[in-house]
């Protein structure tokens, strides 16, 4: 008899042993950036290490923007605010060294990295962001240039194409492809192998004097809207948020061509419609792995972040609730984990979840915090 | 005898006292902010017909009951629901034929008899005409809490006109305050609630400091219908957190849905700049494009070329400075908006 109570009292230990063990809060390691503040006013750049639950945080200058890593992971970009206006600034996670970007104008914004990390590209203009320029620095030799010519003004959010494939399909596909007037195509392929090529949203006003956007690929010479007979009739649609997959096969972009906001593909196939949904479906983001693009949807009523497959368009809901938003989707790099911003609790927090599981873990619980970048691992 | 006469009168003090802070005592906290009812309030009101619903957002679930200037009280039925920031909301329906039309205050008496009010913050209307008017003023960049001091005084003078004009309500497009001190809050409320019609409050770039705006006013985002129209209230904010970042593109697109179905749908907020988010930009002048924008910020009215967005779809009305005496009136009808002359205190009509 004693021998079945001890039998069955090990097993009830086992048992609670083993469910403790299921429910832990398994949370990935890895760094995550992110903007922190009492209010909208007075976010500052913090970094959160996920494993010792640790945090750093940028105290130089204020007003930050949000932060942007380094391909290797050892840097992190943002915009904050200066005497002048808004300077780029750059923060050495390692050694916590932070300084600002020497600039010809006074508002600059929007950074983002080269492949190689040598380069940051950005938003510049004299006065309160009107006709951006896109201004390329070299970190190594402290040197601006503003690239794509004369003939582009008003550039919102550049951003690097890690490789030329795309581009090249682009070429190859079709034989007449139009580009603007005295745009040189094999110019441009020689500026891209050399110091590589971006892709942004300039704002521009048609001949009816309407202002509309398109997607324009620029060199440090040369711009030029996405070849027409490759994209959908942009002078009708208004496109934003162009993203480049981590090989530089493929973009994802969004329009309003449906008639709402869609996500869009363009690949060595052509170009599809991914989202296709009646609600806005809006800020696409790659998964490091370049498999799967995370994007936020208005589909269930409130603003929730799905997973879409873009080679099948296949759409999958990653967090979705009645009662709360969220969004600002960031993968983790081994493309299992996403970090996000949420109001369940009222205020804007950052939380994670798995992208096959259902727990949705809580990272921070303080005023707001606002977009967070996950770290890449050095490759 | 001396004894007595005593007694009764303590009697008649205390029903006095109960009185006195049963109908008023409980309008916002001390320093004028928001109490226990946090929506509606005066300057994010409700206007409604008998027979339609409203949404109170609170502290606290209890008893709501609406208040006249006469001190009649009407209970009302509330169905309350748990937000997810700490805050209760209750989907009420104003029942009843025979109420008449006219401001009330929104009363509520929590469940541990806690009371709280807002004046002016329920409108009744026995039912919404084709043809409508309003006003709008901007700018009024109250000082001090002087009321000799010139910007509180022209502000004064705007509303005991606009009490006296034919519109059904009044819209202020920020730069309420000077510097959103509280005791600038405190005059502008005061003056504010001398206004015979609804009022409704967008904030500024002066009225940014901390978060004083929301504690006077809760939101600064925020959306209502008027009869077949609808209104957008937001803030333009710093282009820098006008972005996506932050929740109000989420309410922005959540109210151009629901509102889709308007006849005419207006932008209420206090400047326009191209700089501001895209985002914003691209939701409300873009797939959805609202019809007509109305703000102030730049203190003069807008030229002709500047009549329209840049996005070619929304018409822009401008009203040049409260703080100098301006105000201007529309009529709204089924062939759009109409405005009126700018018009200034110092005018004779």
């Amino acid at each position: 008899m004693e021998k079945v109570n001890l039998f069955i009292l090990v097993y009830f230990i086992l048992l609670c042993l083993i469910n403790s063990i299921a429910n832990a809060e398994e949370v990935p390691d890895g760094q995550i950036a992110y903007l922190s503040g009492e209010d909208v006013d007075t976010l500052h750049v913090h970094i959160l290490d996920l494993q010792s639950k640790t945090e750093k945080t940028i105290s130089k200058a204020s007003h930050h923007g949000a932060p942007v890593w380094s391909p290797d992971g050892k840097s992190i970009a943002f915009s904050a605010k200066t005497d002048k206006g808004l300077s780029i600034f750059i923060h050495n996670y390692e050694t916590d060294e932070c300084h600002a970007l020497n600039h010809q104008y006074s508002w600059n914004d929007n950074p983002s990295w080269s492949a190689n990390g040598k380069c940051i590209a950005y938003t510049s203009c004299e006065k309160g962001l009107v006709d951006q320029k896109v201004a390329v620095y070299e970190l190594e030799n402290n040197k601006e240039e503003f690239w794509g010519g004369e003939k582009v003004s008003s550039i919102l959010t550049p951003v690097w194409f890690p490789k030329l494939d795309i581009l090249n399909a682009m070429n190859a596909t079709v034989s007449q492809v139009t580009y603007t007037e005295g745009f040189d195509i094999h110019k441009f392929f020689d500026e891209g192998y050399s110091t590589g090529v971006l892709i942004g949203v300039a704002v521009f006003p048609l001949e009816s004097k309407r202002l509309t956007t398109e997607l324009v690929i620029f060199s440090k010479s040369q711009a030029t809207p996405l070849p027409k007979e490759l994209m959908l009739e942009s002078t009708r649609f208004e496109e934003l948020n162009p993203q480049v997959s981590p090989k530089g096969s493929s973009l994802v972009f969004e329009t309003n061509e449906s008639g709402d906001r869609e996500i869009y593909y363009l690949g060595r196939k052509g170009i599809s419609n991914i989202s296709n949904h009646h609600s806005a479906d809006w800020n696409p983001v790659w998964s490091p792995s370049g498999e799967w693009v995370a994007f936020e949807s208005f589909r269930h009523g409130r603003r929730g972040i799905y997973r879409v497959f873009p080679e099948t368009a296949r759409v999958f809901p990653f967090v979705v609730s009645a009662d709360f938003d969220c969004w600002n989707p960031t993968w983790s790099p081994n493309s299992e984990w996403i970090c996000f911003v949420s109001n369940q609790t009222g205020t804007p927090q950052l939380y994670l979840k798995n992208i096959t599981g259902e727990k949705i873990i809580p990272l921070t619980n303080s005023a707001v915090n606002l977009a967070p970048n996950w770290r890449p691992k050095a490759k | 005898m001396m004894f007595r006469a005593k007694k009764i009168c303590f009697f008649y003090i205390c029903v006095i006292y109960v009185l006195v802070s049963y109908f008023s005592a409980y309008a916002r906290l001390e320093d004028r902010t928001l109490g226990i009812i946090k929506i509606p309030n005066e300057g994010c009101p409700v206007i409604l017909a008998p027979g339609q619903t409203f949404k109170v957002t609170s502290e606290q679930k209890g008893e709501l009951f609406l208040i006249d200037n006469e001190n009649q009280i009407l209970s009302l039925t509330a169905q309350w629901e748990s937000l997810t920031s700490n805050l209760w909301e209750a989907l009420v329906t104003l029942i009843g034929k025979g109420i008449k039309e006219g401001p009330y205050s929104l009363q509520i008496i929590t469940e541990t008899k806690t009371k709280d009010i807002n004046p002016r913050s329920v409108w009744v209307q026995n039912s919404f005409k084709e043809f409508y008017t309003f006003a709008h003023i901007s700018d009024i960049h109250i000082r001090s809490n002087d009321p000799d001091d010139e910007q509180t005084s022209t502000f004064q003078e705007i509303i005991e006109k606009l009490n006296r004009c034919d519109a059904h309500f009044i819209l202020i497009t920020g730069d309420l305050t000077h510097d959103a001190t509280m005791e600038q809050w405190g005059m502008f409320l005061k003056i504010l609630n001398q206004c015979k019609k609804p009022t409704f409050v967008c904030a500024g770039n002066h009225d940014r400091n901390k978060d004083n705006y929301e504690n006077m006013f809760h939101t600064s985002t925020y959306a209502f219908r008027y009869g077949k129209d609808g209104y957008i209230v937001y803030d333009t904010k710093e282009y820098r957190v006008a972005d996506s970042r932050g929740e109000q593109d989420t309410l922005l697109y959540r109210y151009s849905r629901e509102l889709k179905s308007s006849r005419w749908m207006f932008g209420i907020t206090h400047r326009y700049e191209f700089t501001m988010g895209i985002r914003a930009q691209i939701i409300l002048f873009v797939d959805d494009p609202i019809d007509f924008i109305l703000y102030g910020h730049t203190h003069r009215e807008n030229t002709k070329e500047e009549s329209i967005l840049p996005w070619g779809k929304t018409h822009v009305y401008v009203v040049p400075a409260g703080k100098d005496g301006y105000y201007r009136i529309y009529d709204v009808g089924e062939g759009g908006i109409l405005p009126r002359p700018i018009q200034n205190i110092k005018d004779h009509n």
